[in-house]
């Protein structure tokens, strides 16, 4: 067959590269059949959005492009965005002197510390990772590039060496070791050269004619993706056994080819990789940007995040964490409400005084600081408490980035030196970016002698061996990569070293953990070793041994005896080790045995470790199960668990099985009935409908009602024995059940009712809860009349809460009907309710927007409803200009042109530092109105719907933070785009996005409400803007902005804005003086705001930056003394504590002042100085007397040095 | 024409009734590529990394001295024929329509293909998928792209490297068979098919150190292995250094050009924050015509350009 001549394209040649868009129709169209879209989604589902609102069928406004109409939308709100050159030029006079001397005046080191240059451009620039090599040389990956090459430029980045040669702590000598790289992100020496990650390679680059020079470059491994520079494969470690680690970020998607197949990994996480085998596993899925990642002398190991908020992570082996894609449970880091951290290093070092052993050091790289965490064992896993500061400096180009002990035992920073950090927010080419300078700086304790650096490469065998002894891990670490490197010729060594061993020691297992170390990273195994660690007396040599069993299990013949004696181990974290190590093993009896493992105490981590190990395994026990030949020995409690971890309905038969063969305790019967509602099929939910007929307690009734109004609702499965007789339990004297009742006969849609609740709807008596119930059910109805019936109800004289419901649940039905009963209800709207809700139900119908758009012409709005809508648009992601221009039209607001132009700008720049008052700043952030701690909070207090403040000012200027405040939408944090969902019947959901799993999606909405969608219910979805409303600022003052912007812009940095160390209450909540609550305080004693009441509103309320709570913002209650002139009530406020450790804790006040306390309903005697507390969360009310006390109050939380307790405070809104 | 199964004259008459232009497959035998070919190859590791020693592409250029061939190289690590490593932020049937897209924006005449290694692990039991899945591939390209003439390259086999390394003996068996499926869709389509599986009669021609990827060696063996393969006997002769290292360079730049770094920012969900910096993508367009401007003159000239 011959070509059509036709089908070569005239133009097409050498330089025929025309790379236009597709405009193919085909494409298009096929585009369209997708469900879940990217960049292309974006545009179509906006297609859709706008195209629907024009309700004309002639015209289109697909025509116009995506820009287009987001300049549309930005021209709108009548905001000019400045030119980037404009911008660019801002804010350069703070661009400091370069002088490294100068820079390191700024440093405040603790007493007894001091900070050296060890090295500074021009010996070295932009300093990424730095990782030392056996002979005590640092090496540098290092890169001007950054962030993004430009057409022309010659990829030119370097490997450097830094060396010290005469040990005095300044390095004399750089050299290049290789030239041209790519945005070299990560380094670690080993292997003869050093590997480097190089964009999307990991590459190993060596010298073999010794001229100092790579001449050998392998591509180790590939297809790690680029898709952000700050992202990129990273932080490269050899870990004790030695292993290579290597971490990429939450943007990165990498397809790595290996001789056992390709190894996906979406998202961030932790790789492990076998240079010699190959083998390459995820360590760790999630995390934002993990640029620290270091493992404890006995094997465990921390992460810290780049762009996450929870300080120190424990790395639980395979688990997922914050972002992870495809993550139905995620584990949380050791310090919520933390800065960004970037590096880590463990110190083991007799450079370091005693009790800084064991310390974690990192970076809080955008507040100039150099953190330290010290790390206590808390049950399974661990807790992290911060201590004072290593350095601190308020000098803005100061970037510590990565932290490495040295031969020396001092400690190492790369300082990677920059006013301007991230190329998300800020231009990639913007010129105040630097690409020269870099430092190393050196810390070292004055009075204490330094450490004797080691000659490794020329010791034996012998020699090496002995100085696994060191007390520094640096020369433990090193000298076990000689040892690996020169490969198994050292294996007669090791044996003799072992047996010359002081069996007394109280380090000898710790030492024989080494060698064993020694063994693995030679791939040996020492069956008698292992079992002698396994037995340590030491549980975290017993831990890391039994992760040694999970790699090494298949050439130990009693394997799984030892895995039996492990998961019945007295330590909680040798059990986890043990459940995860047996996913490697992967039969049904590994399955059953980590099962096990939850036979004694379980804590969150052991928790997880088993739920991880049985998903793990499903296709292992799953069948069986279903097949009849495993039943987990009949363990019921274990076949719950293990149903549960998996949520698979193929399991819910033997669920139903197990119910009934004993008595079980309530709550336990409750969660399996539960279950079956989740997974159960109509035969199943029959079952559970006779028991709520026939239980015997309403509670249990109640919650079986609900399990099966659930299971109607949304998987649309129904029990089908006379469900008439629901009327029973309607006709109980419980009014919790009775409503749970109503419910299931809405969600089963039950019309022979209809008389029942029309008179349940109409009874005036009622309480306004029942009904609504009732209207709810009604409006479930099928059929035309139920609409003609919502219209009746929602002109009707009930109370005006009933008719919008009613209004609201016809947007459901048919939304053109609802879109005119609404716009009637909107004119005529009560000052005191809040309308919202009913936006909320138009924006979440995908014809609901155009069609109140053309309702809303003609109509006149009260000003403030109109206000509402306009709020509600703006807090939904949407960009909805038209509907916008008809609420503002309706409500007669003209929005005052907000222009400001780069000389305006840079007016107010100069204003806020010249007149800005923090303080009051502070007040105008705390203001209601303004709702800011609504979505954002300061260490970890407040919403969680946008970043987390804490240290904002120390990383972001002036100009990026007032064009935040104004154009929200401008430069978004990584994490906090919003996302548009469009459902299968017509729903829109707008949010962030907390996590994805296979089978839903969890979104977090501008109200900090995290909503559940499953995936299977998903149409299409898009990424939105910004969810921080545009225009809040709009009824400040100038002054008042002024103080806003200076406020947000001192928050991190040194001063009276930083948070500090101590641990101190900040989420509160302040009891609202309602009639309610009043009376229930007048009839009973204070004692009872500490108890559950219905009657108690408790409202947000958070401590400003200091930790202060200012008492006289808290709404009182009158008392007695309050009658007097000039005396105040008592206000009553609370926080939670979450143990998870037992033990003794010191809750400490600034002063005890007329404050009254009880924990969890029983009082608190101030005088006592600790408080012995059991594991789980705990609720402290204050009653607070305001006549004898103005002060503010301070709650600090203290942990006792020899008690085990462990406790952190509640955070979030 | 051979032999053609029965399904295959069904479908081409099927497509015919909707589809003229794909109704005749575009096919040449012997294969060669002529003056104007442009020339896309897709696949896994082994074509992405090609870009690196680029012997192949040097090989087949030098083999014209007087025609004016382009390349350009989509390879991308991990890839299927589902282009699965494709997604990125999306899942993967997104990449695969992003693969049709950008295949048909470089308008190929020839397109060739380098799947079934990542496949292959799959056994037995994923043949059946992959074949589907590769069929659906060639025909959604031949519409999409303009019906362009295929040449499907089977993986080559594994080898021992080192003890430490797993035994490829099964992975070959599987690797076999996937070539061999790759063979028959081949010839099902009178498509030029490039055996790499085959060793030479004189012995193994694969160097690699991991088992799976060529070395740099490996590569310039492949390149011989190729050309005799596609091209028949003596087609593969010396190639210039110059010229490689002008492809090499061609090909990083193109590399900057279709798979930029920073992607989220550039053409991404986040454009709206540094999107402004994407005007600089095309900026490589002027420095990809400059080097193949010097490719031209290098193969013209026997790549001494002195």
């Amino acid at each position: 067959m011959k070509r059509e001549s036709g089908v070569q394209s005239p133009g097409f040649g050498a330089d025929g590269d025309e790379a236009l868009p597709s405009t193919s129709p085909s494409g298009r169209g096929r585009m369209r059949s997708i469900r879940v879209r990217g960049v292309s989604g974006v545009v179509s589902l906006l297609h859709t959005l706008e195209r629907s609102m024009l309700t004309s069928p002639g015209r289109c406004a697909a025509t116009l492009s995506y820009r287009e109409r987001i300049n549309f939308t930005l021209a709108f709100a009548l905001i000019i965005c400045l030119t980037t050159s404009a911008y660019a030029q801002r804010d350069l006079k703070d661009i400091p002197s370069p002088d490294p001397e100068l820079e390191r005046q700024t440093f405040q080191l603790p007493e007894g510390f001091e900070v050296n240059l060890f090295a500074a451009d021009p010996m070295l620039a932009k300093p990424i990772q730095m990782n030392w090599d056996p002979e005590g040389r640092l090496w540098i990956a290092s890169s001007s590039i950054y962030p993004h090459i430009k057409p022309g430029e010659v990829a030119d980045d370097k490997v450097l060496i830094l060396e010290d040669a005469d040990h005095d702590g300044v390095a004399e000598k750089t050299s290049v070791f290789v030239e041209g790289l790519l945005i070299p992100t990560g380094i670690e020496p080993g292997d003869g050269g050093v590997y480097v990650a190089n964009s999307t390679e990991l590459l190993h680059l060596s010298d073999t004619d010794g001229d100092g020079k790579a001449d050998t470059e392998r591509v180790i491994l590939s297809g790690f993706g680029t898709e952000d520079t700050h992202h990129i494969l990273h932080t490269l470690r050899w870990g004790p056994e030695q292993l290579l680690y290597f971490n990429q970020s939450i943007y990165i998607h990498s397809h790595i080819e290996t001789p056992r197949g390709v190894k996906r990994l979406n998202g961030g996480g932790i790789w492990q990789f076998n240079p010699n085998t190959m083998n390459l596993n995820v360590y760790l899925r999630g995390l934002v940007n993990t640029w620290g990642h270091d493992f404890d002398r006995n094997g465990q190991s921390f992460a810290t995040d780049g762009a996450g908020g929870e300080g120190i992570n424990y790395v639980l082996p395979g688990a997922y964490y914050v972002t992870a894609v495809g993550a139905e449970r995620i584990l949380q880091g050791l310090n919520p409400g933390s800065p960004k951290y970037c590096g880590l290093e463990i110190v083991e070092s007799r450079q370091f005084p005693d009790d800084w052993q064991g310390s974690l050091i990192t970076n809080d790289f955008r507040g100039h600081r150099v953190c330290r965490f010290v790390l206590s064992n808390d049950s399974a896993g661990f807790s992290s408490r911060q201590e004072a500061d290593l350095i601190v400096s308020d000098h803005v180009a100061f970037r510590p980035i990565d932290v490495k002990m040295g031969p020396d035992g001092a400690i190492y920073i790369a300082d990677w030196y920059n006013p301007i950090i991230q190329h998300g927010e800020v231009d990639f080419r913007d010129p105040r970016r630097d690409h020269v300078h870099g430092r190393i700086w050196r810390v070292t304790c004055k009075d204490r002698p330094l450490v004797e650096p080691p000659s490794l490469r020329t010791a034996t065998d012998a020699e090496l061996l002995d100085q696994l002894t060191s007390p520094e891990k640096w020369t433990r670490q090193q000298s076990k990569r000689v040892l690996a490197e020169r490969g198994t010729s050292v294996l007669p060594a090791v044996a003799p070293w072992i047996d010359r061993l002081d069996k007394q020691s109280p380090e000898y297992d710790r030492l024989r953990l080494e060698a064993a170390w020694v063994y693995q990273s030679l791939d040996f195994v020492d069956v008698q070793l292992i079992g002698e660690l396994l037995q340590s007396p030491d549980f975290q040599i017993r831990a890391a041994a039994t992760r040694m069993l999970g790699h090494v299990y298949d050439e130990i013949p009693q394997s799984m005896d030892w895995f039996a004696r492990m998961v019945t181990d007295d330590s909680p974290r040798v059990r986890l080790e043990a459940a995860r190590a047996l996913t490697n093993v992967g039969t049904l009896q590994a399955v059953e045995m980590a099962l096990t493992t939850l036979d004694r105490p379980v804590d969150r981590y052991l928790d997880y470790a088993v739920w991880l190990t049985v998903r793990e395994l499903k296709d292992v026990w799953l069948p069986a199960v279903k097949s009849g030949e495993f039943n987990f020995k009949g363990r019921a409690d274990h076949l719950v668990f293990a149903a549960k971890a998996v949520g698979s309905p193929e399991i819910v038969q033997s669920l139903v099985a197990i119910v009934d063969e004993h008595p079980r305790e309530i709550n336990e019967a409750i969660s399996i009935y539960e279950l079956i509602g989740e997974l159960g099929g109509t035969n199943e939910l029959n079952v559970l409908f006779e028991r709520a007929l026939t239980a015997s307690l309403p509670e249990v009734q109640v919650k079986l009602c609900d399990a099966l109004a659930r299971a109607a609702r949304e998987r649309n499965v129904r029990p089908d024995q006379n469900l008439d007789r629901i009327e029973s339990l309607m006709a109980s004297d419980e009014p919790d059940l009775q409503l749970a009742a109503i419910r299931c006969i809405g969600a089963w849609q039950l019309t022979g009712f209809k008389d029942e609740m029309t008179e349940s709807l109409r009874n005036v008596d009622a309480t306004l809860k029942h009904r609504q119930t009732a209207l709810d059910a009604l409006a479930s109805y099928p059929g035309p009349e139920t609409v003609s019936w919502l219209v009746e109800i929602a002109r009707s004289d009930f109370p005006h809460s009933l008719r919008v419901r009613a209004v609201s649940a016809l947007t459901v039905l048919d939304v053109a009907t609802a879109t005119n009963e609404a716009v009637h209800l909107l004119a005529d709207w009560p000052v005191v309710e809040d309308p919202t809700q009913l936006f909320t139900a138009f924006l979440q119908r995908k014809e609901g927007v155009p069609l109140l758009t053309v309702a809303l012409e003609g109509t006149t709005l009260p000003p403030d409803v109109a206000k509402a809508g306009l709020r509600t648009v703006a807090a939904s992601g949407l960009t909805l200009p038209e509907l916008s221009a008809a609420l503002m039209k309706s409500g007669h607001i003209t929005s005052e042109a907000k222009s400001l132009t780069p000389e305006e700008l840079q007016k107010l720049v100069q204003k806020v530092r010249d007149e800005g008052d923090a303080h009051r700043g502070e007040q105008v952030f705390r203001r209601k109105d303004l709702a800011c701690m609504n979505c954002h909070s300061i260490a970890g207090a407040g919403g969680r719907v946008g970043p987390d403040l804490l240290s904002i000012g120390a990383s972001a200027q002036i100009d990026y933070l007032i064009e935040s405040l104004l154009v929200p939408n401008k430069a978004v944090k990584e994490n906090y785009n919003s996302l548009v969902v469009l459902t299968t019947t017509g729903k829109v959901y707008t949010g962030i996005k907390v996590r994805q799993s296979d089978t839903e999606l969890i979104l977090r909405d501008a109200e900090d409400r995290d909503v559940t969608i499953p995936l299977a219910d998903i149409d299409e979805q898009a990424n939105g803007v910004s969810l921080m409303p545009a225009g809040q600022t709009d009824r400040l003052t100038e002054s008042e902005l002024v103080d806003l912007v200076r406020f947000m812009s001192e928050l991190g940095k040194v001063g009276e804005f930083a948070v500090g160390q101590s641990r101190i209450a900040r989420r509160w909540q302040v009891l609202q003086p309602t009639d309610e609550a009043a009376y229930v305080l007048r009839r009973t004693s204070y004692q009872s705001a500490s108890l559950d009441n219905a009657a108690f509103v408790w409202q947000p309320i958070y401590s400003q930056v200091t930790g202060d709570l200012p008492v006289s913002e808290l709404p009182d209650f009158p008392n007695a003394a309050a009658t007097k002139a000039g005396k105040r009530g008592v206000s009553f406020v609370r926080f939670e504590l979450d143990v998870s450790t037992a033990g003794p804790l010191q809750i400490v006040p600034n002063s005890v002042n007329g404050l009254t306390a009880w924990i969890d309903g029983v009082p608190l005697n101030w005088q006592k100085s600790t408080i012995d507390f059991e594991t789980g969360t705990h609720t402290i009310v204050i009653a607070i007397d305001r006549s004898q006390r103005d002060e503010p109050l301070r709650i600090e939380l203290k942990e006792l040095p020899d008690s085990p307790a462990r406790a952190q405070f509640v955070l979030g809104k | 024409m051979r032999n053609i199964p029965l399904f295959f004259v069904i479908s081409v008459a099927v497509l015919a009734a909707t589809h003229t232009d794909a109704a005749e497959r575009n096919t040449r035998q012997p294969f060669e590529l002529l003056d104007g070919d442009r020339v896309v190859m897709i696949g896994g590791t082994f074509i992405e990394r090609e870009q690196r020693e680029s012997y192949i592409e040097t090989a087949l250029t030098a083999h014209y001295p007087d025609r004016n061939i382009t390349f350009r190289n989509l390879g991308w690590s991990g890839d299927t024929v589902r282009a699965e490593s494709r997604g990125i932020f999306d899942p993967p049937e997104v990449g695969y329509q992003r693969l049709m897209e950008q295949v048909t924006e470089l308008k190929p005449t020839v397109v060739m293909l380098f799947y079934g290694n990542n496949e292959s692990f799959a056994g037995d039991k994923g043949l059946p998928q992959f074949e589907h899945d590769y069929r659906k591939l060639l025909d959604d390209l031949s519409v999409a792209a303009s019906n362009p003439v295929f040449v499907l390259v089977s993986p080559h086999r594994h080898m021992k490297a080192g003890n430490a390394l797993p035994d490829p003996t099964k992975n070959n068996q599987h690797l076999k068979m996937y070539s061999l499926a790759i063979e028959r869709l081949a010839h099902e389509r009178d498509s030029t098919f490039v055996d790499m599986y085959k060793p030479l009669t004189s012995g193994e021609w694969i160097e690699s150190e991991n088992g799976i990827h060529l070395t740099p060696t490996g590569y310039s063996r492949a390149s011989i292995v190729f050309c005799e393969r596609l091209l028949g006997p003596k087609s593969h002769g010396d190639i210039s250094e110059d010229l490689r290292l002008a492809v090499i360079e061609k090909n990083r730049l193109y590399f900057y050009r279709w798979r930029p770094q920073n992607v989220t920012y550039l053409f991404g969900f986040r454009k709206h924050e540094q999107g402004n910096n994407a005007v600089e993508v095309p900026q490589f367009d002027p420095l990809i015509e400059e080097m193949e401007a010097k490719i031209a003159e290098l193969r013209r000239v026997g790549g001494d350009t002195k």
